[in-house]
This record gives structure tokens, sequence and C-alpha cells, in this order.
């Protein structure tokens, strides 16, 4: 009950707090918009190539397309299109082949795995079209028989890599800030030593703070979400459940961090020094924006060591990538890994008094 | 009448500084006990030391026969306490506040224990009203009624009205003797001599990390053993010399830019003030004859002022 009620307070003084409710929740959408408009292509029109062996479903598939807005369908040379696919001027490629009579129509479906914005779409209308004119023209369960081809390539939307990194910049910022700044504060203002009077055990007292940022992480993470599905085009590929858990696991590391930070930092004013000397760095190493492959050896190699790079990483090939959770474990371990440590020493560094209380109290006795 | 408080031979360092020095008292339950002392004097090092906040370098506090070192944890259902500097989340309000610290407790607080804390502090009409909204009256009557969720039976109050008007300061006066109405023992600490006088049953007064003197407060004025105080001033600044005519010692006299005489026979001493200040050439100000107070037991037990 102790620990409910400590959570709900925690939570409430997060949530009512402007400028914490700024930085948890409006400086990532912020984020989020400003490298969308800077770096993000609209969906603009679809544009679909068309492989076709001129059977009567192929045309009343192509016939399909003239109703479709936003829709372009280019016929041509399966190797042509094939080229142009892969320059990414077509975003979907269907090949239509030659069956022998009384059979299913094969279907080829090609794209780019990657390119998630628009082939998402084309792969859906596509589908929609193929299911229509199946049902409504023929009455035929089972005309089609579609078979996908993946060509995978390197690129990747820019806004479907961003979004992973932004979550996991957020969780980094508000845990460490939204951790860090609150406990210093409090130490500051003696509420602490009040709560030291109650039986109270610290590692409750912590640990509510500690799941109270849980839950900011799991806001600013659907938040993010949502606005980039929304706004950005950008396909969730993986599940959710196993997003959740690294965003947990990513939470509970970096509140661990805020709170050995909270343990070195003498006095509010430091809280951000220190946060910031730490985060700054750590957000443009650990892959947030962009991949650091251009960097020279050493710095790649300490990219790999951060506990941002691994939330970030997981995330990322979860959420865009659609891997599974035990492919991600590695990183998940490592991140117990930093969590232990962090929580260890801030175990270690935590005062429930500052030094400038203890300061005052020798002066007015 | 029992012993619930007893402190012997409390000692704290800073360094080569002794802040308390070897304070030995003891306080009966429901007794409301006060620190009184300059700043700096070791009442809320002493405090500290009782709360289990701050660990004494050699002595005792026990509170109900248990010993607050080394497991301070061991006392704190027993005790409440409102720390001298009063702080609150600024972004919860009067009624999460105590669900708060009652949780801290492990309590849940009924419907009714909260209305009739809050009606104890008159903080009924605020108990939807954010923390930083209050007054500094309503914030400290707060945090006195957050020292009380525990119920606890000692309850240390470290300058509960400093700071504040003198009506607020009598709200929380009665505040504190509805709580020792309920059978509570109440140790606090003021600088305000009028706030020792009004309500503590016994004072203990603090120097230099010493108890000086520990008695009710009316026995310690009437210790000083003369009937009437005499202050003035004069026209020019008057030496030692001129001031031992009148049979007291001179570091007594100084106070504030007047001085200060006690006398059993004010008539008499007027008379021989006005006339040896005649002989001078020093015109006499500002001449007042009063009964002494708990100030200037004080000012005769320390040579100074209270609040300096």
């Amino acid at each position: 009950m102790t620990f409910w009620t400590l959570l709900v307070a925690n939570t409430r003084l997060q949530l009512r707090n402007r400028s914490s409710l700024f930085w948890h929740f409006a400086f990532p959408l912020i984020f989020m918009v400003l490298f969308g408009l800077i770096f993000g292509q609209g969906a603009g029109v679809l544009k679909i190539g068309m492989v076709t062996d001129n059977s009567l479903p192929a045309q009343h598939f192509q016939a399909a397309f003239d109703e479709i807005e936003g829709v372009e369908l280019t016929g041509g040379e399966e190797v042509a299109l094939m080229e142009a696919l892969k320059d990414g001027q077509i975003h979907l490629l269907v090949a239509f082949r030659a069956a022998e009579a009384g059979q299913p129509v094969d279907v080829e479906l090609f794209y780019d795995q990657n390119e998630m914005l628009a082939t998402g779409t084309a792969k859906s209308v596509v589908r929609g079209v193929l299911d229509g004119v199946t049902k409504a023209v023929f009455a035929v369960p089972e005309l089609f028989r579609v078979k996908e081809t993946v060509i995978s390539t390197e690129v990747l939307t820019f806004m479907s890599f961003l979004l992973p990194g932004i979550i996991g910049m957020s969780i980094m910022f508000s845990a460490l800030f939204g951790t860090a700044y609150p406990l210093v504060t409090e130490r500051e203002k003696g509420i602490l030593r009040r709560v030291r009077l109650t039986p109270v055990k610290a590692a409750v007292f912590l640990g509510a703070k500690a799941i109270g940022m849980t839950v900011i992480a799991f806001m600013q993470a659907a938040i993010i979400i949502v606005t980039g599905i929304s706004l950005f085009d950008v396909q969730i590929l993986g599940s959710l459940p196993a997003a959740a858990l690294i965003a947990l696991l990513g939470a509970l590391m970096m509140v661990s961090l805020g709170l050995l930070i909270a343990g070195v930092a003498k006095r509010v004013e430091s809280v951000d020094s220190i946060a910031n000397a730490i985060a700054m760095p750590m957000m443009f190493l650990a892959g947030t924006f962009f991949e650091i492959d251009a960097a020279p050896d050493w710095l790649q190699s300490v990219a790999r060591i951060l506990p941002l790079t691994h939330l970030n990483g997981a995330l990322r090939d979860v959420l865009i990538r659609g891997q599974e959770l035990s492919a991600v474990l590695p990183a998940l371990l490592i991140m117990v890994a930093w969590a232990l440590v962090f929580i260890m020493v801030a175990a270690y560094l935590f005062k429930w008094e500052s030094p400038k209380i203890q300061g005052n109290n020798r002066k007015t006795g | 009448m029992s012993v619930i408080v007893d402190v012997q031979d409390l000692t704290k360092r800073y360094g080569s500084l002794l802040a308390v020095d070897k304070v030995n008292f003891a306080i009966e339950q429901g007794e409301i006990f006060g620190f009184l002392g300059p700043n700096g004097a070791g009442k809320t090092t002493c405090l500290e030391m009782m709360e289990g906040l701050r660990k004494p370098d050699g002595g005792k506090v026990l509170l109900k026969g248990v010993s607050v070192w080394p497991d301070p944890g061991k006392v704190k259902k027993l005790i409440g306490v409102q720390l001298q500097s009063t702080s609150f989340y600024e972004e919860l309000t009067v009624k999460e506040i105590m669900i708060l610290f009652a949780s801290l407790y492990g309590r849940r607080l009924s419907g009714k224990q909260l209305d009739s804390l809050l009606g104890m502090a008159g903080l009924e009409e605020k108990r939807n009203a954010y923390t930083n909204s209050l007054s500094g009256g309503q914030k400290q009557r707060l945090a006195i009624i957050t020292a009380l969720v525990n119920e606890p039976e000692i309850i240390f109050l470290d300058e509960p009205t400093t700071g504040l008007d003198p009506q607020a300061r009598r709200r929380s006066w009665e505040i504190i003797r509805e709580l020792q109405s309920k059978g509570k023992t109440i140790i606090l600490t003021t600088h305000y001599m009028e706030e020792a006088e009004n309500l503590c049953e016994r004072v203990a007064i603090i120097d230099q990390g010493k108890i000086v003197a520990i008695d009710q407060p009316q026995k310690l004025i009437d210790q000083l053993d003369k009937k009437s105080k005499i202050s003035f001033t004069g026209s020019r600044p008057l030496d030692n010399l001129f001031l031992a005519q009148f049979g007291a010692e001179a570091g007594r006299f100084n106070s504030d830019d007047g001085y200060v005489v006690f006398s059993g026979d004010p008539a008499q001493t007027i008379g021989a003030l006005l006339e040896s200040a005649k002989q001078e050439g020093i015109v006499i100000k500002n001449l007042h004859v009063s009964s002494p107070s708990l100030d200037d037991v004080f000012l005769g037990l320390t040579g100074k002022e209270l609040r300096d």
C-alpha cells in the first residue's frame, strides 16, 4: 500500500509539473516533427509496377486501378521494372504469371521490406484489389495464388529508423532528469529528511520513483508510436509487448543512472550539467538519429558499450525490423548488467541529506 | 506521571566545536517542554539526536524506555516530528500529502481521521488546495498534522511558529495545547520568550551546547530575585564605572542601545541613578520600570539577547 500510494504520488508530481510534462511529452514530439519535416518523405503517389500475362484476371486487376486514387499503375518489362523497384522509382512490383487453364493465376509481389512507408500501403492495396477481383467478378474463392518475394535493400525510411531512437532518447532524458532532479530537490528542501523519520524503507521510496518513471516511459513510447504511425506513416512490424518489455528494462536502467546522478550531484544546479554531460554525447553516439558507421573505430567501440545504444538497438530491431525478442537478448542482458551496476553505485552514493542542509544546521544548531 | 523522555550525557561534536555538551534532562508524559536558546546554541542538534536524525558522539536518549541509538528505526512509530524548515511536494494537495505521509507509516488514513486532523489545523477548506498555495501559518500547521498521522506519543516541534504573525502563532499554540490535552508529550524549540512563557510547562535554556537553566518559566523568573526591571537610555554612552554605582554587574546592563538594571527597591535606585546622572551632566531618557520576564532571565544567564 505504501508503494502504491508513493507510485500514485510520484506519477501525479510528474504529470502536474509543467516543465516535466514538456520534457516528457512535448520535447520528443517536437524532435519527431522537426526531423519529419526536414528528412521525412511524404507518402505521395503510390507507384506500382505490373508485369501482365494478359489473362482475364490481369485485365480486371488493371482495370480496377483506374478507380483507385493516389495509385499509379505502370506496365512494362519485368527486368526494367525490377530495376525501377531497386532504384525506388516504384514501390511495388506485381507480376502475373501465365497459368494453365483451370489453375489459379500465380501473382508475385516484389517489394523492399524496409521501405515500409509506401510499400506497406501498396501491398495492402494490391491485396485488396486481388481479393475484390476474385470475389466480385469471378465468385471463385481462390483464383489467385499470391507469392511474396522480398527484395531487401539497405534503405529504411528515415522516420521509421528514427522512431525507436526517439523513444530511446526520450526514455533516457526523462528518466535521468525525472529521477535525479526531483530527488536532489527533495533532498535540498528537506523532504527526504522528513521521509527518513518515517519507517518507510529507502528501497521502497526509491522503487516507487523508478516504477513511476517507467509509467512515464510507457506513455512516452505510446505517444511517439501513435504520432509516428499517424503523421509519418511509420510501420510497426514487431510485437508491442516485446517493445514494452524493452522500454521497461530501458527505463529501469536509465532511472538507476538517474539515481546515481542524484548521488553525485551535490545540489540541484549540478544535476543539469552532470545529466547533460552524460546524456548529450550518448544521444549522438548511440545511433539515435543516425548510424555511426563512418565514425572512427575507437568511437564505435565506445558507442557499442553505451547503455542507450542497446536500448535504441533493441527497440529498432523489434519495432521496425520485426525481430523476435530472442534476437535482442544480448542487448537486454547488457541493459540488465548496466542497471545492476548503476543501482549498486547509486545505493552506495545515496544520501538522505544534502551537504548544504547539514552545513546550515551546524550554524543554526 | 512517568518519565517518557530520558536524556543522559548527550554529546555532539562538529570538529573542534562541542555543539551539545553532556546534556541531561528528563521529560514527563503529557508535558510541554521547551528548548530556549539563540541560533547556534545546539537546540536543533539536540532535537535531531533525540529524533534519530543525527548520531550522538556520546550519551543516551531513551524514549519510553527504548534507546534511540544505535537503531532509530525502533522509535519511529512512537514519535512525530515537525522539522524546522518545512517543505512539501508543491504539486500535491493537502489531502494527498496527508494520505502520502500516512502511507509512509503503512497506514491508511480514514476519512474521519483526515477530517479530524484537518479540523485541528483549520485546513478543512484547504483540503484540495496545492501546498504551494498555503500561507506560512497553514504550512506550519500542515507540518504539525503530518507529524500526527501515526498517532505518536511524543511529538517534536522544531520552531513551530518561527516567522509567523502573532495570530497564526496563537493558532499553533491552540493545536499544541489540544495535543497535550490528548495526553501527548510535546518537545519544542523556540526563540520566542512569549511562546515559552505561555506554552511550556518547563523550559531548558540552552547556550553554547549546555543547559544553563531548566525549570518552569515562572520559577526561572522568580529566581532573578529582583522585583523590578529598570530600563533607560542615556544622552551619551555610559561607562561601567557609572553603571556600577547601582550595585549590579556591568555585563548585564547592556541591552540594545539602552541599559537595564534590576532592583528590589526601584524608587531608591531611580533616585540614585538620576542623582549620579545630574552630577555627570548626563540626561536620562526612556526611563521605564517593569516586571522581569523570561527575556531577562535569559539575558541574566547567558549575557546575551535571545535573538541576535
